[in-house]
């Protein structure tokens, strides 16, 4: 197991009641239920950034996925549930239709 | 024709229940062992993996090992997709890749490779009457709500479908 460090941070009382409240609800402890919100939020931001370096062009689906270590399919989903454009865009649109008219063409000849 | 698929490709073509109909129109799929470790064997949905599974079974789709090495900026799949694409073409074969990844699209259009999307191959398949315009219409509406699409992208097509139709009545 990796060796763990302790980090301090300040909470909103009222926050810090319902994470106890609802820790009490899951039967955690106040510190392991924090630790969780912590870990989901950075593996959500990561898939995320991912995500984004993809529609920019930086990177390619396998590439996020790789590096977010989630599989293709969690990619896909998590970028369609966060609205982000991931797929080919119009700049290669010229390159297909002449790929699709040199098939049309072979099938009428 | 040989399409290549990678794994994004694959995995949105099965969701949409494509696969029959681009095997009718196409012939056997084609992917790559990465492809397949991608999809069947590192966690896709088990039902999804499973379909794709019996698919390849059925010989819809035929696993091979790529030929050549392709040392690119893509992940192993997209690469071995783009590598296996690039030896076929080499050997006087017509091959085409299909991803919806737009780093992939480019590299191959770099390497000067024959590149479809999901959705202009859809295209191909009106082309051929293999499927109406409604039902074009229907399954890049399914398509979107799983995986956003370029809007531009959709109008070019759908307007060199009507010019490539409209071309064909004239004759």
């Amino acid at each position: 197991m990796n060796k763990l460090s302790t980090i301090s941070t300040r909470l909103d009382e009222e926050v810090l009641k319902n994470i106890e409240k609802l820790a009490s609800e899951m039967n955690l402890d106040r510190s392991a239920l924090i630790r969780k919100f912590i870990l989901d939020g950075y593996h959500h931001a990561m898939l995320r950034k991912n995500i984004e370096l993809v529609h920019d062009g930086e990177l390619s689906i396998e590439q996020a996925a790789e590096r977010s270590r989630v599989p293709v399919n969690r990619v896909i989903e998590a970028a369609r549930e966060m609205n982000i454009e991931i797929g080919a865009d119009a700049s290669t649109i010229e390159h297909e239709k002449a790929v699709l008219e040199k098939h049309v063409n072979k099938s009428r000849n | 024709m040989k399409l290549k698929f990678d794994a994004c490709s694959l995995i949105l073509s099965q969701k949409l229940h494509l696969l029959p109909l681009l095997h009718d129109t196409f012939g056997t799929l084609y992917i790559t062992s990465a492809v397949n470790d991608e999809v069947i064997k590192q966690g896709n949905k088990p039902e999804s993996a499973e379909k794709i599974k019996e698919f390849i079974d059925q010989g819809l789709i035929e696993n091979i090992i790529p030929r050549g090495i392709l040392l690119s900026s893509l992940g192993k799949g997209e690469g071995e997709t783009l590598a296996e694409t690039k030896t076929q073409k080499e050997n006087g074969e017509d091959a085409v890749c299909v991803t919806e990844d737009k780093k992939a699209k480019k590299e191959a259009i770099r390497l000067n490779l024959d590149v479809l999307g999901l959705d202009s191959l859809l295209v191909e398949a009106v082309l051929l009457e293999k499927m109406t315009e409604d039902e074009f219409d229907d399954e890049i509406l399914a398509l979107d709500k799983i995986h956003k699409l370029d809007i531009t992208r959709i109008s070019e097509l759908r307007r060199f479908i009507r010019i490539v139709t409209n071309k064909k009545r004239d004759e």
